[in-house]
């Protein structure tokens, strides 16, 4: 990076900061902490939920994710459009109704209080290990960017967003997603324009999604009806997947995860919750397709251009100061001498294609990327092999490594300050939850139940602070967790179906009570982790099982309870 | 689907009468999208 970089990506971080502290005007009630007296517009709403999801892991992960695994990562928002009207019909107005700080407040209003403890305890436990990872993604880049130790890194990155989000709560969290989605879009349009310029002269935007299609990667709807094969349910993204199990982990995300419900609590009326909301449905498949079709892009890009046999520097690095050096160097040069040869069968290809398309054989440059992509693996198993304890998969770095190596001077700092911002605005909104979940659902509900509204708004920024430093404690342990966008998502996997299954009880069965969907969730929630343990279903497809677990079994509990009483 | 007449002016959707249709605008654009998007695949394979 150079001055200019520096100058650029200080400057907006610090432009957040102050406009985030600028924003938090006094606030005296848990209401203006919180909720910031439910006066937000729906735009408002809208940028504060797709700011609260999209996180750094999004700009950071899916383009390496697209390169090597093609863009069928889209379909696994497909089932989001679709909660997004299931919250509008029954969610939002239920949570409106009852003016409540969260949503498992209303948990204790429809069942009782220990349904209310269990939900908020899953939620605890998911979002605070997740906002770990949320820290961590970042500060690989600085790591990775400086050398800086990882773990003085995730201090440095965590610290600077608290100081906005303990002043100013949910206000300032909002107003500083407003201008951190502005300057992300605005960052990566400039990234995309960058890219297809970047090509050579002879090849257009059409021939780059040519070669990436030709590689398997523009795969962005995969249609499957083989489902009495087993590796079907092992399958993590197809059209099924996309829209059933996205469904549900959408619902369960934006329906029961405070981050998500915090936000659109704050709306000044039902009607702006609702069209943020339906807002949202309409631009997140779009815009998720726009930054997988960068990471396409980057492909096409390397087929002109020698990338790295491995994208991560640091580890490049160790492995050449190690005994494993001779036989990654021997990789690297046989993988200099596969790019030329392929590089060849590209142009070659390009060159067919401008004169007749259909009669262009694509076959010798599949086979040439193919070996490619199996030299890259057998590098990974040597890395693992060399360095156990280093990250061997390199998917988060591919999109930095472009950046960093290809972008000119200035977009760089941009294109670093976008990856903070959006990694701010997701663990803003998740620290603010934490805090509200603690002081509304644990603190003021059990712990200290007549302090004054001063007092719960002083305990609000405590556990605010406390919840930052958790979360960076967790992120000096996620650095062994794969492609982190996935990891976060299994994550949520894991305690999303329940808490969902424990929801829909409470809107759609309205006979069963708190003690029966108490017990349900407890087996479904051992069900889930057992399966994720056994390995036996793609992650996508836990959220469904919990879910219909803890319906299923709450019904059934519900009529033997009914019968001894 | 319910229509939406015991919404108060506050509630009352922008555009269209009810709520619902602006679901089934919701349902179709996503259509649309997966429509395209699989035309996408196909074309580029």
């Amino acid at each position: 990076m150079q001055v200019l970089d520096w100058i650029v990506l200080i400057a907006t971080l610090v432009l957040i900061i102050g406009y985030g502290i600028w924003k938090s005007r006094r606030r005296d009630s848990l209401s203006g902490y919180f909720l910031d007296h439910q006066s937000m517009p729906w735009y408002l709403i809208l940028l504060s939920v797709m700011g609260t999801q999209a996180s750094a892991i999004t700009f950071l992960s899916a383009p390496g994710q697209a390169y090597t695994d093609g863009m069928r990562f889209v379909q696994y928002y497909f089932g989001l459009p679709l909660a997004m009207v299931v919250l509008c019909i029954s969610f939002v107005p239920a949570f409106r109704r009852l003016q409540v700080f969260t949503a498992y407040e209303f948990l204790e209003k429809r069942f009782d209080l220990k349904t209310r403890a269990l939900t908020t305890f899953l939620f605890l436990l998911q979002r605070g290990l997740s906002t770990g990872i949320s820290i961590y993604a970042p500060a690989i880049i600085l790591s990775s960017l400086l050398g800086w130790n990882i773990y003085w890194t995730n201090i440095f990155m965590g610290g600077l967003l608290i100081i906005y989000t303990v002043s100013g709560g949910a206000r300032s969290v909002a107003h500083t997603q407003k201008l951190q989605l502005l300057i992300i879009f605005a960052g990566m349009l400039l990234a995309a324009y960058l890219l297809v310029r970047r090509l050579p002269d002879a090849v257009g935007f059409g021939d780059a999604l040519r070669l990436a299609g030709k590689l398997g990667k523009l795969n962005a709807v995969v249609v499957r009806t083989d489902w009495q094969r087993p590796d079907f349910w092992q399958d993590k993204y197809n059209l099924l997947s996309g829209l059933i199990g996205g469904f549900f982990l959408a619902l369960s995300y934006f329906g029961t995860d405070q981050s998500q419900v915090g936000r659109y609590l704050t709306a000044r009326s039902v009607k702006e919750s609702r069209l943020g909301l339906l807002m949202n449905g309409i631009v997140k498949v779009p815009m998720q397709f726009g930054i997988l079709l960068i990471g396409a892009l980057v492909l096409a890009f390397y087929q002109f251009y020698q990338p790295p046999l491995f994208f991560n520097p640091t580890v490049v690095r160790e492995i050449q100061s190690s005994a494993y050096q001779q036989q990654f160097t021997i990789l690297q040069q046989q993988y200099h001498t596969l790019f030329v040869q392929k590089e060849k069968a590209a142009w070659g290809l390009i060159h067919q294609w401008h004169q007749s398309r259909d009669a262009a054989d694509a076959q010798p440059f599949i086979q040439l990327h193919q070996q490619a992509e199996e030299m890259r693996q057998q590098a990974m198993h040597l890395i693992h092999e060399a360095l156990p304890h280093a990250d061997h998969n390199d998917t988060n770095y591919i999109f930095l490594y472009f950046i960093l190596d290809e972008l000119p001077s200035g977009v760089i700092g941009l294109l670093i300050a976008v990856i903070f911002l959006a990694a701010w605005g997701s663990i803003a909104a998740a620290l603010n939850a934490l805090a509200s979940a603690t002081v509304v659902d644990v603190y003021r509900r059990a712990l200290f139940t007549k302090g004054t509204e001063q007092h719960y708004v002083r305990m609000s920024k405590w556990f605010t602070l406390f919840w930052g430093i958790f979360c960076i404690l967790v992120a000096q342990f996620a650095n062994r967790l794969g492609s982190l966008i996935e990891a976060v998502n299994v994550l949520g996997s894991l305690f999303y179906g329940t808490i969902l299954g424990i929801f829909l009880c409470a809107f759609y069965v309205k006979p069963v009570r708190g003690t029966a969907v108490f017990w349900s969730a407890i087996v479904a929630e051992l069900v889930v982790l057992g399966l994720y343990q056994a390995n036996k279903v793609s992650f996508l497809w836990l959220n469904v099982i919990g879910c219909l677990l803890v319906i299923g079994c709450a019904i059934l509990a519900n009529a033997l309870f009914s019968k001894k009483q | 689907m319910a229509t939406d007449t015991h919404l108060t002016p506050d509630e009352k959707p922008p555009l269209f009468k009810a709520w619902w249709m602006w679901y089934v605008l919701v349902i179709a654009w996503l259509v649309v999208l997966i429509g395209l998007f699989r035309w996408f695949t196909v074309s580029f394979s």
